[in-house]
């Protein structure tokens, strides 16, 4: 299966979100070509303004996946993941959009087919061969390490073909972090919303959300939050640095990959983060 | 004439004549975690709705602060896109020129857009600086933020464009073109 990567346009300034995929795929000796040249999916703001444009957007990116002979493009942000898959659900029920589609996509010779299948990367560690090596590469368990999975609304939802997890209470996170020897506490707010771009201008409302969803992992005894998505790490971090209660970190889910693959805090981009989380991973 | 038009509108949109669906009991509303700050929640929004007061919904700032979390979508009982009607109602208000008063959402996405069409990509730093014009109270608290993040490598200040940015640019045009003209 040939796969091609998609990091969408927030992965660069993710706090070691980019440097820990890198650093794991090396170890798992995986990793995949970008995208020739991709665009921004659109997100939530196009599907709010121009409706021909928040399909076009998705489709050029996995058109030009399909020009590559790709069957996968895996993508680490929940927003592109849920764009991406979004779309492709859209085109494949309504035809006469796909034929609008084809006809702005021909402008740059590119053409829409709808083969390619859309990839979370953390699905992609989930692949049983892969998973097998995850397995395999842990030499330092983080056994000692409670850890609250949280997998925000985009990894599940809108439920299209390509979701390959519970659209309320997926599990695939908690898995993984089993594998590398955490303790995985049972997170009510696994799924609950993070406010998503409301938070640039509805802070106040997304601050309770936050409230809510770090006061659950720390009632449960979560020494760490593990994300999947740029925008949740980012809501959650700044939302919990403006609320009064004792913050507990969030991190990337490759992040502590990386950690029990015996990788320096360097090569994870730990020092990104805003809350420290050195007291918390002392107790591995 | 236009309370009529506007419903008709909202009808010919993708999903948009699902709302006649809605048996009012109130998942959605119960099930999203932004209610609480909205004019009305989705329920009644919807009831409003079907009821012709179309104009009336469109003022409120509901389907502004939905933040797409499809709570309601996967757990309707008719099985009505929800997320999706809020879209068509967002692009209804935005095309009619209609903007519920001090909601600053539609600008904050309409400076995404701007900055997604001059590059390619989304750049936050270019995002928030046109976005400021339109918020300038809030981007001078967010400023401190700005720099923390800049500090701490997470913010890129410039912006690398699409390598063949007027093959994009030609794309949307079209794309565009085609929206009007249907």
């Amino acid at each position: 299966m040939k796969a091609l990567f998609y990091p969408g346009c927030t992965l660069k300034t993710s706090a070691g979100y980019e440097e820990s995929i890198n650093a794991v795929n090396r170890v798992l000796e995986v990793g995949w070509p970008e995208v020739d040249d991709w665009n921004c999916c659109g997100a939530t703001a196009y599907f709010s303004l121009d409706e021909l444009v928040s399909l076009v957007l998705p489709a050029r990116n996995i058109a030009k996946a399909d020009r590559a002979e790709a069957d996968w493009v895996v993508t680490p942000c929940n927003a592109c993941y849920a764009t991406l898959r979004k779309a492709k659900e859209i085109l494949a029920e309504e035809l006469d959009k796909r034929e609008k589609v084809k006809i702005a996509l021909s402008e740059e010779s590119l053409s829409y087919r709808g083969r390619v299948k859309i990839k979370h990367i953390l699905d992609y560690y989930l692949l049983p061969d892969v998973f097998e090596r995850v397995k395999s590469s842990v030499v330092k368990p983080l056994s000692g390490l409670s850890v609250a999975c949280y997998y925000g609304c985009q990894y599940t939802r809108p439920v299209t073909p390509d979701v390959d997890d519970s659209a309320e209470n997926p599990t695939k996170m908690d898995l993984l972090m089993k594998a590398l020897g955490a303790d995985v506490v049972d997170f009510t707010a696994k799924t609950y919303c993070c406010g998503a771009a409301q938070m640039v201008t509805h802070e106040e409302a997304c601050l309770r959300l936050v409230g809510r969803i770090a006061a659950d992992a720390r009632n449960k005894g979560a020494d760490v939050i593990v994300t999947l998505c740029p925008l949740c790490h980012f809501n959650l971090e700044l939302g919990e640095s403006k609320l009064d209660a004792e913050p507990v970190p969030v991190m990337f889910f490759t992040q502590l990959m990386g950690l029990a693959f015996g990788l320096s805090a360097k090569e994870l981009g730990l020092k990104k983060l805003l809350i420290p989380a050195d007291r918390a991973l002392a107790k591995i | 004439m236009e309370v009529k038009g506007l419903l008709k509108e909202l009808m010919e949109f993708p999903g948009g004549e699902q709302i006649l669906k809605c048996i009012q009991c109130g998942t959605c509303t119960g099930s999203c975690p932004m209610a609480y700050v909205m004019d009305y929640g989705p329920r009644r929004l919807f009831a409003l709705a079907k009821g012709g007061s179309i104009r009336k919904a469109l003022m409120a700032n509901t389907y502004w602060i939905c933040a797409s979390c499809y709570f309601c979508t996967v757990r309707c009982p008719r099985g009505i896109r929800i997320t999706d009607i809020m879209y068509a109602l967002k692009r209804l208000a935005v095309k009619n020129g209609i903007f519920p008063s001090g909601e600053k959402t539609p600008h904050l996405y309409l400076a995404f857009k701007d900055t997604v069409e001059r590059y390619g990509r989304l750049s936050e730093a270019k995002m928030m600086q046109k976005f400021a014009l339109k918020d300038p109270f809030g981007s001078v608290k967010k400023g401190a933020l700005g720099l923390k993040l800049l500090m701490k490598g997470r913010m890129e200040l410039k912006v690398e464009p699409l390598r063949n940015l007027e093959a994009f640019k030609r794309v949307i045009d079209k794309a565009k073109e085609l929206e009007r003209a249907s």
